[in-house]
């Protein structure tokens, strides 16, 4: 008790308070996440002229330049990645690819944040019978391998692009649905909560307004680190041949396409590849940051040099 | 951990296997007709009805779900189209190697993990500790078959040292297991390095710096045990995820695993080998979850009081 009285005392020798920095400045002092930023637009770049000048090229057959090798710079700049077997720009393939891979991953994980919060805040805030069921239900499909699951089920109803996203989107669901419950349990008790339903505010307002930003953060962080993952899962599924079919363009297709040439031109596996590679590891290294910025108590590792002390 | 506690967890665990069951052969029945894909095109309809008989494809749905349920009471999961052997052998020949590989990937893996995961606690923000970071958000981003490939083409392909593929001596091991490793190490070396970081700061390690205990021991004896539940819970997840067959690698290295098998056994639509692949599947995952169960009650007294 007497130390609850020196604490209060203790407010009058802090040093006043500092604004918050804003989101910009504490990116500038993480320079893996400014480097994911970049690549991040790289690739954004990348998808805009895959669709758009570059859509001809990725398909365009010429037999003269087969198989050519990267980095050779004098040649035509759309070669600078080599070529494939048909003599077709890897640098146009691969964005091409880019807007399958980011297309499927943002759609999955849109569907699943969605889905999964909505479930997630009936089974937290509600509980009862129907939130029971939905946690185990959500426990059964967690206990299942993520792979095999996608694979059964994508050969069942056809390796399509709605298939996979919806697949992808179902198993990232639960993740979802237990995060938010088990936040939405312990927020609910507090007392900024009983104040609202005191002052009237309706299940919905309370939901909406005063549980779902608190819980926000979390569970876009947790977006941010499933799209790593459910690119992961599209590339290893249209690797096996049940993702994406040709003759349409994914990064992960690609390697398995390359996987025959491996011998002669290791560049068709090797660039798709490190191209996944790069931009999960953009959106870890972006949720990494993200979730120090979002948390108070750890916001001043990414704040300036002064307002550090 | 109560006895009833623990047959609660066991009959869900059971209920949720049958569920499984029920719909895995519910599904796989409307994908099409095996016959189509055994008979050449040419065949008539006699030749596809005698076949669909001797299958006892012609039956009634529930009829065939019954005489499977009766089937697997006995164990016996059926013939398999493809290997006209009984599906139960050809699965159970295909699971030990799955599971070793799993067992050695994960161990390898949790040991690499605890040791770089306690290092890099000791000095958060550290030298070491950026390094470990950023090495460990690789593993966990990097495509396996595309690092698999990459380890063919320089090893096998390029410097000759080791097989492409197949299944034997010590060599056929080096390529499957490097790949593996990357992502159970990058992910559980961050779930060690957080929740050593945690343990640190918390009352009873400042006691037992107080007492005097060495920081090895410290670090090694005090604050590693707490920390090792978290890593538990997540490698169960990895360990059932891995159960499942690595079906990506062991397809990449022709790994003659569950993956493979049951990868195979939808192409080529061999619906007993696929039943009796989820059925071992979904068993070893019931073993893993008990067995973290036990972990827990063995680390942590205080799972160990009747709930």
């Amino acid at each position: 008790m007497t130390a609850g009285i020196r604490d209060v005392n203790a407010f009058d020798d802090l040093p006043p308070v500092r604004p918050a920095p804003t989101l910009a400045a504490m990116l500038a002092r993480d320079p893996l996440a400014v480097g994911a930023c970049l690549w991040l637009l790289v690739v954004a770049t990348a998808l805009l002229a895959g669709q758009t000048f570059l859509a001809d090229d990725a398909v365009r057959i010429n037999l003269v330049a087969r198989n050519l090798a990267p980095f050779q710079f004098d040649a035509n700049w759309l070669n600078w990645l080599g070529t494939d077997s048909l003599g077709r720009s890897l640098v146009a393939r691969l964005s091409a690819g880019a807007g399958t891979a980011l297309a499927i991953a943002f759609a999955a994980v849109g569907a699943s944040l969605i889905l999964g919060t909505g479930l997630g805040l009936v089974a937290g805030y509600f509980g009862g019978f129907a939130g029971n069921l939905i946690l185990r239900i959500a426990d059964m499909i967690l206990g299942f391998p993520t792979l095999l699951l996608a694979l059964v089920v994508l050969y069942i109803f056809g390796p399509n692009i709605f298939n996979l996203i919806v697949v992808l989107a179902v198993t990232r669901v639960p993740a979802y649905i237990r995060v938010t419950n088990a936040e939405v349990i312990e927020i609910r008790e507090r007392l900024f909560v009983d104040a609202a339903r005191a002052l009237g505010a309706g299940h919905a307002r309370i939901v909406f307004a005063h549980i779902l930003p608190i819980v926000a953060p979390t569970l876009l962080t947790l977006a941010s680190l499933n799209l790593a993952m459910v690119m992961l899962i599209e590339a290893g599924l249209s690797f096996l041949g049940l993702g994406i079919q040709p003759p349409s363009i994914s990064w992960g297709l690609m390697v398995a396409q390359g996987r025959s040439h491996l011998a002669q031109a290791w560049w068709l596996t090797c660039m798709p590849g490190l191209a996944i590679m790069l931009t999960t590891m953009a959106f870890n290294l972006i949720a990494n940051w993200y979730r120090i910025a979002g948390d108070p108590q750890q916001r001043w590792r990414l704040a300036g040099s002064e307002a550090s002390k | 951990m109560s006895l009833t506690f623990f047959l609660r967890r066991l009959s869900f665990s059971f209920v949720a296997l049958g569920g499984l069951m029920v719909l895995v052969f519910v599904l796989v029945r409307l994908t099409g007709s095996p016959v189509d894909l055994f008979l050449p095109l040419d065949a008539n309809d006699a030749m596809r009805r005698a076949l669909a008989v001797r299958l006892g494809l012609e039956d009634p749905i529930y009829v065939q779900f019954a005489r499977w349920l009766a089937d697997i009471s006995r164990l016996d999961l059926g013939m398999s189209l493809w290997h006209s052997r009984p599906a139960a052998d050809v699965v159970f020949q295909a699971l030990p190697q799955t599971l070793l590989l799993g067992a050695v990937v994960l161990g390898l893996g949790s040991l690499a993990a605890i040791v770089v995961g306690a290092l890099a606690a000791f000095r958060p923000y550290g030298a070491f500790d950026r390094i470990a970071s950023a090495a460990s958000l690789m593993g966990a981003s990097i495509p396996d078959f595309w690092i698999g490939l990459m380890g063919i083409l320089v090893f096998s392909v390029s410097l000759g040292w080791l097989p492409t593929s197949g299944y034997g001596s010590p060599s056929y091991w080096v390529l499957p297991v490097a790949t593996l490793f990357f992502r159970p190490f990058g992910v559980l070396v961050q779930i060690v390095r957080g929740a050593m970081i945690a343990a640190l700061n918390a009352p009873y390690i400042r006691t037992a710096r107080a007492k005097g205990a060495a920081n090895r021991r410290v670090i090694f004896i005090h604050a590693l045990r707490n920390a090792l539940l978290p890593m538990i819970t997540v490698a169960g997840d990895l360990a059932v995820q891995l159960a499942g067959g690595v079906t990506v690698i062991e397809t990449v290295f022709g790994w003659p695993g569950i993956g493979k098998l049951m990868i195979d056994a939808i192409l080529q639509r061999d619906f007993a080998v696929l039943q009796a692949g989820i059925l071992a599947v979904a068993v070893v995952i019931f073993a893993i979850n008990i067995a973290i169960d036990f972990a827990y009650a063995a680390i942590d007294p205080r799972v160990r009081i009747d709930k």
